[in-house]
């Protein structure tokens, strides 16, 4: 298809958790998006202010599931003439009493990303990639579809090489959506023949018929005339549910049913 | 191309023996090409070494390796799976685990690469990626056929050189076709 959109986010410093496993950084391609996300880069740095004489953590990236909690990020535009797909969503560990709660996939790449066995000198960042880099090149995409997540996490040989107050992780993370195909779903609601505005459309879609991986895509509020119009990805099958309430009195019609 | 996919091994410590199989990677499919595109190594080194540090060798090995502790295989695309024939082989089951020694040996070096050591055990340790192949295989190929493995290899002057102090780890990606 197409490039809708490239983007970067980088993450605020964020202090070790005191864990041997911190998850620092996630990048959902959530159910619901239009697009393919292509990974193009990640890196981390970690600024350790505290001497670490034992082996420092390791870094790992993998396909993360199960990903809740953190805090949402903005996202950076690199064309402002380009919008983001509303479902592609960016958290980090940023802030106390915020961890992200995940589950790692097979690890895909990792890194180490620095100590100081002695806490003198200079201190050096410098960028550590998180992914191999010929993912910079368009002819290797690391690609999340739809319902898919990359995870970064941290991972100590023991709680003291991830203290709280001696290492603080940055994450930077580049990306293209590049919009898949859809096709087009819409109707008019109407109440004893009269089309009604104010109704509200739920439309679900789904893996197939039988509901796999069903989720709510959207939900509209028809205008004047009833009508509605969304879209479903090309190869899905997608449902709309109808409720309307004038006058104290709710109405339903049935669901129509999955539309392939 | 049947897709792209990458390979950790787990932390793995030092043997204090000179060599140390690292990681393989292995294609027995009499039909099927691996293309390696990167194969990184890093070290966390924690004791002092004022002798030497190790080498780290990529080489053809000269059988199909056994043994060490079967990785998985991670997708770059999960429309696409990585074929059973092609075998990831590390040599730990888990970080800083006991060892699962890799059994192969090695053939003519390819390239090779120091990583770090500590002369005295004062300051920053950074960590750069090591690439134990040349960074071209990103756009020349570099061909595993049928029965053939890439090993990587830590060769010490010393056993002592490559004590249970060093933690290594390596990362590796490659096409199929």
């Amino acid at each position: 298809m197409a490039i809708t959109f490239t983007g970067g986010v980088q993450v605020p410093a964020m202090l070790g958790n005191g864990a041997v496993t911190q998850h620092l950084f996630s990048l959902e391609n959530s159910l619901g998006s239009r697009v393919d996300v292509d990974v193009r880069r990640l890196i981390v740095q970690n600024d350790p202010i505290a001497a670490l004489t034992s082996v420092m953590p390791q870094v790992k990236v993998s396909r993360g599931v199960s990903i809740s909690g953190g805090v949402l990020l903005d996202k950076a535009a690199f064309l402002t003439t380009q919008t983001s797909d509303a479902f592609v969503k960016l958290r980090s560990a940023m802030g106390e009493g915020s961890p992200i709660i995940a589950t790692q996939g097979d690890i895909i790449w990792q890194q180490y990303a620095g100590r100081v066995h002695t806490a003198v000198e200079q201190v050096i960042g410098s960028d550590e990639n998180q992914l191999p880099r010929l993912i910079d090149s368009d002819s290797f995409d690391l690609k999340l579809r739809p319902g898919e997540s990359l995870l970064v996490t941290v991972v100590g040989a023991t709680v003291a090489s991830n203290a709280t107050l001696a290492n603080n992780w940055s994450i930077g993370c580049v990306w293209e959506e590049d919009a898949k195909s859809t096709f087009a779903i819409s109707g008019t609601v109407t109440l004893s023949a009269v089309p009604v505005s104010g109704a509200r459309v739920i439309v679900m879609e789904s893996d197939n018929v039988a509901g796999a991986n069903m989720f709510m895509r959207e939900t509209i509020v028809t205008g004047a005339g009833g009508t509605w119009a969304s879209s479903i990805l090309t190869g899905k099958v997608g449902a709309a549910f109808v409720q309307y309430e004038t006058g104290g009195t709710y109405y339903t019609a049935p669901g129509s049913p999955y539309l392939s | 191309m049947a897709g792209t996919f990458s390979a950790a091994s787990f932390r793995t410590l030092g043997t204090a023996a000179t060599p140390h199989n690292l990681l393989t990677i292995e294609n027995i499919d009499a039909t099927k090409l691996v293309t390696i595109r990167r194969i990184t190594v890093q070290l966390d080194a924690t004791a002092v070494l004022t002798a030497v540090m190790p080498q780290v060798k990529a080489s053809r090995a000269t059988a199909v390796p056994t043994g060490g502790t079967a990785l998985n295989k991670a997708q770059f695309d999960t429309a696409n799976a990585s074929n059973a024939n092609t075998i990831v082989r590390g040599a730990t089951a888990s970080d800083g685990g006991a060892a699962s020694a890799i059994t192969a040996t090695a053939g003519t070096s390819i390239w090779q690469q120091y990583c770090m050591r500590m002369h005295t055990v004062v300051g920053q340790v950074l960590a750069p990626d090591n690439n134990v192949l040349p960074l071209l295989v990103e756009s020349k190929n570099f061909i595993l056929r049928q029965n053939q493995a890439l090993l990587i290899q830590i060769v010490a002057a010393v056993g002592t050189s490559n004590p249970a102090t060093n933690h290594w780890f390596c990362n590796v990606v490659w096409d199929e076709d």
